[in-house]
């Protein structure tokens, strides 16, 4: 991973602890020439741009790239609309620049204000330096927010938790580094929790205790009516301030389940009805709560929700259960959880796993999608025949080609789908665009929806024409939909597309991962000709598609 | 605990904290021994360059205030100027410093 640093100042301490900060990354760091921003930006054949950098992080002073700013800072006379645009002209050239990397990280600006600029009129509209550089954050932010590899970092957080040292004269006539080594720090981490949200894939599942962890007190012990939870009391206040920053974690596309060890009837009575409950029964998408071991319990959780092990955060105030889980399940992340329950909330809030450059509807309403996904293997258990109850739940598939407006999620998809799975082929925004602008590939979504409820896009098929073959290179479907006929769906949408092209077969080159074998199952079976890794399809046959499944395709 | 040897252990801490915003290869050892940075004519190879010098001078000031009070200045610019001989090593430092309490 290759990251290229563009500063106004001496940005070495920076590059230092960015390198500690991701070892497992093997970050490499690349310093653009000292206070050559505009040149940076603009000129592609810099010796800088020479080898391929995955990210930029540029990090200027306003001062020092905007003319006008200077002279606003100097109590020049200057009119706010011309700092704006040049605001929006900076703005423009990252933009420009954000063709040559998969993502540009953009610190927003901030001045020293401690300083006494202009005193006590520091606010006042369209004056003071407090209001002028919030518009020009704003006009930055307007700009830049358009283009979604382009993210923007909140650079007061760095300067305010490193204190009153944060900016260095001292430093800045020795070595034109305006910063304290503590806000570089501080820097670092949120830098690299980004590129880790950009690099790897966000957790989606939260499994908890609950007994002195969603509420203080053994519920078993001392029955629901004696928890420790909300009302005038410090530690309740604690608890039921963790049960609502979880809450906040789900509404941003989190889903929770509960392995506690108690008696499963008593602790559901409990989250049913105590009054300071801030988490409803609603808001688990599972539960295992029983007095087997706890590793059992969320590998069965994690099968039941088609969750990868490594999707998974375990929450668990006894240190004896995390290890158990930190020994059975390495590929579950289990963080030290604190000691003190007036500590869960900020911890919780801190961890930086959840953090996703983007989110979709399906991310924001994955709770939902979860509880309509149980109502359906439910429903399912009325059926002996699997065939009748598909039937019977009126599947519709939408089919698309990739746009503008499905972008995003095909991407996402394309990049965090394990289990069906044909490829695995990972791509960056810009790949993806290649592709789509190739005139031999094709890619379609898929959204589907029956009567419990819409899953959204949740398939994607690439396919490529190679002489009188069509090529199917990507092909994956969410856990969430697998084994309702959608796989065959698509599979039918990629043959009536090779005949319409003139192919004589379809073929598709099964590469195998740790996870993707339910993908190789469902190709043997699926009626194409089985040769090693390679699945043939001759378009002389034809390819019933499961006639209960509405397939509508959009233009 | 003498002068030296107490100036010595808060020199000791700054590389401690020095060091975390380095790449193993840019950290340095806490001995006495520790050469700064390489120079002509002399065998030994520092790890410091002009800038992480300046870093690391700044950050042992730091150092030295929490002990001796905010007043407490290390002359920086003066201590780049004559490195040749009070930077040698860690144990030219820490005489420069007993030097400057003096």
């Amino acid at each position: 991973m290759n990251i290229l640093l563009i500063s106004d100042f001496s940005i070495n301490n920076l590059s230092g602890y960015l390198k500690n900060e991701l070892l497992d990354f093997r970050l490499q760091t690349t310093i653009a020439p000292f206070n050559q921003v505009h040149q940076v930006l603009l000129d592609s054949s810099l010796e800088c741009w020479e080898e391929k950098n995955d990210y930029a992080l540029i990090w200027t002073q306003p001062e020092r790239v905007l003319k006008g700013f200077n002279s606003f800072l100097n109590n020049e006379p200057i009119e706010l609309e011309v700092i704006l645009d040049e605001v929006e002209k900076f703005a423009s050239l990252i933009v420009n620049a954000s063709d040559r990397v998969d993502a540009f990280f953009v610190s927003n600006w901030t001045v020293d204000l401690t300083l006494n600029y202009k005193g006590i009129l520091n606010t006042k509209p369209n004056y003071g330096i407090v209001d002028v550089i919030t518009k020009m954050n704003w006009t930055l932010s307007k700009v830049l927010s358009k283009y979604s590899k382009i993210h923007i970092l909140d650079s007061n957080k760095w300067i305010s938790n490193a204190g009153k040292g944060a900016y260095s004269p001292k430093l800045w006539y020795l070595s034109k580094t305006p910063f304290h080594s503590s806000v570089f720090a501080n820097a670092s981490k949120d830098i690299a929790s980004c590129l880790k949200s950009v690099k790897t894939v966000a957790k989606k599942l939260i499994v908890i205790d609950l007994d002195n962890t969603l509420w203080g007190g053994v519920v078993g012990d001392v029955g629901a009516e004696n928890l420790v939870l909300g009302g005038h009391n410090p530690l309740g206040e604690a608890f039921k301030d963790f049960q609502s920053a979880l809450k906040s974690i789900l509404n941003r596309g989190v889903v929770l389940a509960i392995s506690s060890k108690n008696e499963e009837i008593v602790a559901i009575n409990a989250i049913e009805n105590h009054s300071e409950m801030v988490l409803q029964k609603k808001d688990f998408v599972a539960w295992r709560i029983n007095w087997d071991d706890k590793a059992k319990n969320i590998f069965e959780i994690s099968q039941e929700l088609n969750l990868g092990l490594d999707s998974i955060v375990f929450l668990d105030d006894n240190p004896f259960e995390r290890e158990r889980i930190k020994h059975a399940l390495p590929e579950v992340f289990v963080p030290d959880f604190p000691s003190d329950p007036m500590l869960y909330k900020q911890f919780l809030l801190q961890l930086d796993c959840f953090n996703s450059v983007s989110s979709t509807f399906e991310d924001l309403n994955r709770t939902e999608l979860y509880a309509l996904e149980k109502e359906r293997v439910v429903s399912k258990i009325g059926f002996s025949d699997i065939e009748e109850w598909l039937k019977s739940i009126d599947i519709k598939v939408k089919c698309e080609k990739l746009n503008e407006d499905n972008f995003q999620r095909v991407l996402q998809l394309l990049n965090k789908t394990n289990q069906m799975n044909l490829s695995t082929l990972r791509y960056s925004e810009s790949d993806l665009i290649e592709i789509k602008n190739n005139s031999l590939n094709d890619i379609f979504a898929f959204s589907v929806k029956d009567n419990f409820g819409d899953a959204g896009l949740t398939g994607v098929i690439g396919v490529k024409q190679v002489d009188n073959s069509l090529i199917i290179t990507d092909f994956l479907l969410s856990c969430r939909v697998i084994g309702r006929k959608v796989e065959e769906t698509m599979l039918s949408v990629a043959i009536d597309l090779a005949i319409e092209k003139g192919c004589t077969s379809v073929l598709a080159n099964f590469i195998q991962t740790e996870k993707n074998k339910p993908c190789f199952d469902f190709f043997c079976s699926s009626g194409f000709l089985e040769n090693g890794n390679q699945f043939i399809w001759d378009c002389t046959n034809d390819y019933v598609r499961p006639f209960y499944v509405e397939l509508e395709f959009l233009t | 605990m003498s002068n030296l040897e107490k100036n010595k252990a808060i020199i000791f801490s700054a590389i401690d904290e020095f060091n975390m915003s380095q790449e193993l290869d840019g950290r340095l050892e806490k001995t006495e021994q520790t050469i700064l940075f390489s120079r002509a004519g002399y065998t030994g190879k520092g790890v410091l360059d002009s800038l992480t010098l300046v870093y690391f001078l700044v950050t042992v000031e730091e150092f030295l205030q929490k002990i001796y009070g905010e007043n407490f200045n290390l002359k920086t610019q003066n201590l780049i100027e004559t490195k040749e001989k009070n930077l040698k090593d860690i144990s030219s430092l820490v005489q420069y410093v007993e030097n400057l309490l003096n």
